[in-house]
């Protein structure tokens, strides 16, 4: 490596993640061999493994992770496969594409809280239906949320899901020449289905992998959402783990630490699973290749037109559901609007949260920035190796970017909390936005990397040889031009902050408090109101960064017709 | 200020895209470089620019007013380009490009007075504040020559400019471009593949393929 200054940008973004996950990984592993000395614990043995095998609960709580884990992430992508097959490239889905950015900024804390007031015996959707039907008379005695198969937390994890793999496979579709291979396949006479299974789907994966994976590992080992919307009694791993480390007795610690190891195992394990699957999957292809057309793609419009359908309004609805509780006094039973109307909540919510906020919007809003600047700078130091070295290839580097992603939070967030106990750090408000950073820094690079990496350097060239200037031609020339993928890469991060639950957890010992953990603390509660208006606040505050994203480019570009459409 | 290639071959992977090429071009004097495609053209504009991937290995020399570029960064060479795009910055007024291509130093007034002449050369007077993407392919292409211009290059590359243009403003606007680089007495050099686009007086250099490489280039005769 060259000693250049920008070189010093990729090094930093690496520093910046692999440090915590790695001290994190060994504080947490130690302690579930029972090596723990902050609790007087010396020995190294199997005991915590053993106690966590016997935990009441331990197998069915396993079993519902890898359920509604794999099985939430297995239907996003088949969704997220259909709706694609079904639409993919149309009118209907460039609008579509706008509609994601406000979906995907929807926090999943808040995306539970609003589904589980619509579909709850007691919920939005049931005092529809008796308000048309006239039934139910009487709240069901059925167990329709946070039900004991985790139906509806695998609901959750899906539709919570699919935006981001639609996303992400909207950034690698132009690549594959979706339009060309439909129309080449038709006119051998294949349906949309045969050439999507056949042609598109098998390139597709192959670069949606990693973003998969993310998805695998996150519903394997989320705690938030699971606490709002899973089964209780007993709970997933994950919940089951976040109990333990946060347990009175001190000591459930060492299981704890063994069951966020096992977490990370098991998450290893489904994704080497799902690796070994996808390349047997090729055995496939000569069977598919048996001359069938399926030249009748109506029955795959009907499936992608129902899921989408599906899915715009559980967001729309689940939306419309907060806002009402928010505005609500009382709301009687099947009454289908709130019976007596109210500010209250919102006079309550918005006095007490004022703290909350602020420190949500500045973790957010820092951790945003700095990912911002080392990601610009790794990604100009990018630039300069490409016309330094020959054959320099930047894709080595996604793996180790996607990493933070791809190790459950849960498998490390302990270690890293007992290391900053004994370096004395715990509970400052630096370290907050440094863990935020962990989780930021890959999205922001995901988002921003595209966009960069495609501008025609002919314009830096030209700059260069016009203004004498590298700093002038950057600044003036290639970041101006890219404000908005830039401002686009700068709402993700904030958003990405503003959901995090564990890392403000574990980090801030309980120091802090962010919308999102008043909100998921509230939510088990019993007045849906207040609950409403924190869940409101916490889908707001990255809606209105990511407009700002939006509309402070179209603003600076509004007299330059070339950059001032919707890109 | 005379521009000056010695030997020049550009390889790539051991390989050189041509046959040597010297070229000797004084002030106000315009060289083309011919050759069919895949020639080595745009390679060879690169290298003088300085923009030349790291794949791509040069020697020889290339020289302007004395000193060697090879070495220098783009923004060390006083080369101004211009490419068969005309490469507009799209979020800046036609002013504002113009503006951003005048060396420091100056003041407001005669920042202003400079960008206002220069469009009084190209017969635009009065487009300060218009939007690129609002102009004419004609009126983009003098825009782009003016804005290389303002910058005082030493030499001027020219990328295929007239291609994109249609043929009845390709003439005029030709003879405008090689009128406006007699006048600051700084040589060019212009690539091309249309033998129209040489100014009679030009220096012509063909590339050829380079005699160890010829063998392998040859395609096999087609009969139609």
């Amino acid at each position: 490596m060259s000693g250049h200054w920008l070189a010093w940008f990729p090094r930093l973004a690496l520093l910046v993640f692999l440090t915590p996950i790695l001290v994190g990984l060994l504080g947490t592993w130690l302690p579930a061999f029972g090596w723990f000395p902050a609790l007087g614990q010396h020995q190294f043995s199997t005991q915590p493994w053993l106690d966590l095998l016997a935990y009441p609960g331990f197998g069915t709580a396993l079993q519902h992770s890898l359920v509604t884990g794999l099985g939430a992430s297995i239907l996003a992508l088949v969704i997220t496969f259909l709706i694609l097959a079904a639409f993919y490239p149309s009118r209907a889905f460039q609008r579509l594409e706008r509609l994601l950015a406000p979906i995907l900024s929807v926090p999943h804390a808040a995306f539970a809280i609003g589904v589980g007031f619509l579909i709850t015996p007691s919920g939005w959707l049931f005092r529809l239906s008796e308000s048309l039907t006239g039934w139910p008379a009487r709240p069901l005695n059925w167990l329709t949320y946070q039900d004991p198969w985790g139906i509806s937390l695998m609901a959750v994890l899906t539709l919570k899901e699919t935006p981001f793999l639609l996303f992400m496979a909207l950034a690698s579709l132009p690549a594959l020449k979706v339009r060309q291979t439909l129309w080449l396949g038709t006119s051998l006479g294949y349906g949309r289905t045969r050439i999507w299974l056949l042609l598109i789907a098998p390139p597709l994966f192959k670069r949606l992998m990693l973003p998969f994976f993310a998805v695998i590992a996150y519903g394997l080992s989320v705690v938030d959402v699971a606490l709002l919307a899973g089964p209780t009694a007993p709970p997933t791993l994950a919940v089951m783990v976040n109990r333990l480390f946060n347990a009175p007795d001190l000591l459930l610690r060492l299981p704890g630490a063994a069951g966020a190891s096992l977490l990370l195992l098991v998450t290893l394990l489904c994704l080497a699973l799902v690796w070994l699957l996808s390349r047997l999957s090729r055995l496939l292809l000569p069977w598919l290749l048996n001359g069938q057309r399926w030249s009748n793609s109506g029955l795959l419009r009907l499936a992608g037109g129902v899921s989408l359908a599906l899915g715009l309004f559980t967001y729309l609805s689940a939306l419309l559901t907060l806002v009402l509780w928010s505005f609500t006094g009382q709301w009687r039973f099947p009454a289908p609007w709130p019976t007596e109307w109210s500010l209250l909540a919102w006079q309550r919510g918005l006095g007490r949260m004022s703290e909350a906020l602020w420190l949500t919007f500045s973790t957010g809003m820092v951790s945003a920035l700095v990912a911002l600047v080392l990601v610009l700078g790794a990604l100009e130091n990018e630039v300069r190796l490409r016309a330094q070295k020959p054959g320099f290839n930047s894709q080595r580097l996604l793996w180790l970017l996607y990493l933070p992603l791809l190790i459950p939070q849960l498998a490390f967030l302990f270690g890293v909390q007992v290391s900053l106990i004994w370096l004395g750090l715990d509970g400052r408000w630096w370290v907050l936005v440094w863990s935020h950073l962990i989780f930021v820094l890959p999205y922001c690079f995901l988002t921003l990397s595209g966009p960069y990496r495609a501008f025609d350097e002919r314009y830096t060239w030209l700059g260069l040889s016009l203004s004498q200037s590298p700093w002038k031609t950057w600044w003036r020339v290639k970041l101006a031009m890219l404000w908005r993928p830039i401002g686009y890469s700068l709402a993700t991060g904030f958003a990405v902050s503003v959901a995090q639950y564990l890392p403000t957890l574990f980090i801030g010992g309980g120091r802090f408090a962010t919308i999102t953990t008043e909100a998921v603390s509230l939510a088990s509660g019993s007045d849906r109101r207040i609950t409403a208006v924190y869940a409101l606040m916490q889908q707001l505050l990255p809606l209105l960064v990511f407009l700002l994203a939006l509309l402070l480019p179209a603003w600076r570009y509004r007299k330059h017709q070339e950059l001032s459409h919707y890109q | 200020m005379a521009f000056c290639l010695t030997n020049l071959v550009i390889t790539i992977g051991q390989k050189p895209l041509f046959s040597p090429i010297s070229l000797d071009l004084s002030a106000g004097e315009v060289g083309t470089i011919m050759g069919p495609s895949g020639a080595g053209k745009s390679t060879l504009l690169a290298a003088i620019s300085g923009t030349l991937g790291p794949d791509f290995h040069t020697t020889g020399d290339i020289q302007l007013g004395g000193r060697s570029l090879l070495g220098l960064k783009v923004q060390q060479r006083r080369v101004g380009i211009l490419f068969q795009d005309d490469l507009l910055f799209p979020h800046l007024n036609v002013a504002q490009n113009l503006l951003f291509a005048l060396p420091a130093g100056l003041s407001r007034k005669q920042r202003q007075q400079r960008v206002s002449q220069a469009l009084d050369s190209a017969e635009l007077s009065g487009f300060e504040d218009r939007d690129v993407a609002t102009l004419s392919g004609g009126q983009r292409a003098r825009i782009s020559l003016v804005r290389t211009l303002l910058s005082e290059p030493d030499l001027i590359l020219l990328d295929e400019p007239f291609a994109k243009l249609d043929l009845a403003l390709r003439d005029q606007f030709r003879r405008w471009v090689f009128g406006r680089i007699m006048e600051l007495k700084i040589p060019a050099l212009l690539v091309t593949h249309d033998p129209n686009d040489c100014p009679d007086v030009a220096k012509r250099v063909e590339l050829q393929p380079h005699p160890s490489t010829l063998e392998a280039k040859t395609p096999p005769p087609i009969r139609s």
